[in-house]
């Protein structure tokens, strides 16, 4: 398989990327929630993406989604999610402008798997306010 | 103990069911998320492939977890402060069902730890990790 992406020697600790503006807009929200659903073992129906409370705030896994990240980086396929910290600091609401900073943490090779760790800090643009931070590892191909 | 409303106590607990996906919302997931890999989205290369068929998206099984984890703190608090960890031990497959159950570990002035295990009906855990808020 030909390599289609980012070359992981040419990733370096500190790299920042450019930031990106980017929103989560209602229909986004409406789609990524209609793709999933759960329920409390002991709860007779299902949460579905009609209700309410899901809807009021974006979920933090929507707004950071891989999209943005792929703005900044070209992605190769095959990559693995290997582990994701998350801290959520303020809720975030449809079409609020947003501001994507993303750098990369930390390179490691363990037994000749290369991992890249990456930190995603998404602004709400108006207030300035860090509303989400992400530690994201992947393992590169 | 019921939707996890009442967990207050170390030890207290309740579980999740995550319903199955199929290959419409893994794609749709994809597209919306940016997840779109044909690892994901192609099921003639993922059967190709290293991995041997098509793989969910770990976060689209991580999406309802923090939607469960908003509920069990309550909204306020958990955007105002909560924090997961997650590790993504293993693959979900198209039409795997997944049971997340929540464990109060940790009650004190900094807040509530939950450990939190995702696991397949065949016993293989997917995904794991704490959270806190």
């Amino acid at each position: 398989m030909q390599f289609d992406g980012t070359n992981y020697e040419s990733l370096t600790e500190g790299q920042s990327f450019s930031t990106v503006e980017f929103s989560i807009t209602k229909s986004m929200n409406m789609d990524f929630q209609s793709c999933f659903s759960f329920s409390f073992s002991d709860d007779e129906s299902a949460n579905t993406g009609q209700e309410e409370d899901r809807n009021e705030f974006v979920n933090p896994v929507l707004i950071a989604n891989f999209s943005v990240m792929k703005e900044a980086l070209a992605w190769p396929t095959g990559v693995l999610h290997a582990r994701e910290l998350m801290c959520v600091y303020e809720g975030v609401a449809c079409d609020e402008p947003l501001l994507m900073k993303m750098r990369v943490k930390n390179k490691l090779i363990k037994k000749d798997r290369k991992f890249l760790v990456l930190e995603l800090q998404a602004y709400k643009r108006q207030s300035g306010i860090m509303a989400l931070e992400v530690e994201r590892t992947l393992v590169w191909p | 103990m019921r939707s996890g409303e009442i967990m207050k106590a170390v030890g207290d607990s309740c579980s999740v069911v995550v319903a199955a996906v199929g290959q419409e919302k893994i794609n749709r997931f994809g597209e919306v998320h940016g997840t779109n890999g044909r690892t994901h989205t192609d099921p003639e290369f993922a059967e190709n492939s290293v991995f041997k068929g098509v793989i969910v998206q770990g976060t689209l099984v991580l999406a309802p977890v923090l939607e469960a984890l908003k509920r069990i703190y309550g909204a306020k608090r958990w955007l105002a402060g909560g924090e997961i960890e997650t590790k993504f031990t293993s693959f979900t497959r198209p039409h795997d069902v997944v049971t997340a159950v929540f464990e109060v570990k940790e009650v004190g002035e900094a807040g509530m730890t939950i450990a939190y295990v995702c696991t397949k009906d065949d016993g293989t855990v997917v995904q794991m990790g704490t959270a806190k808020a």
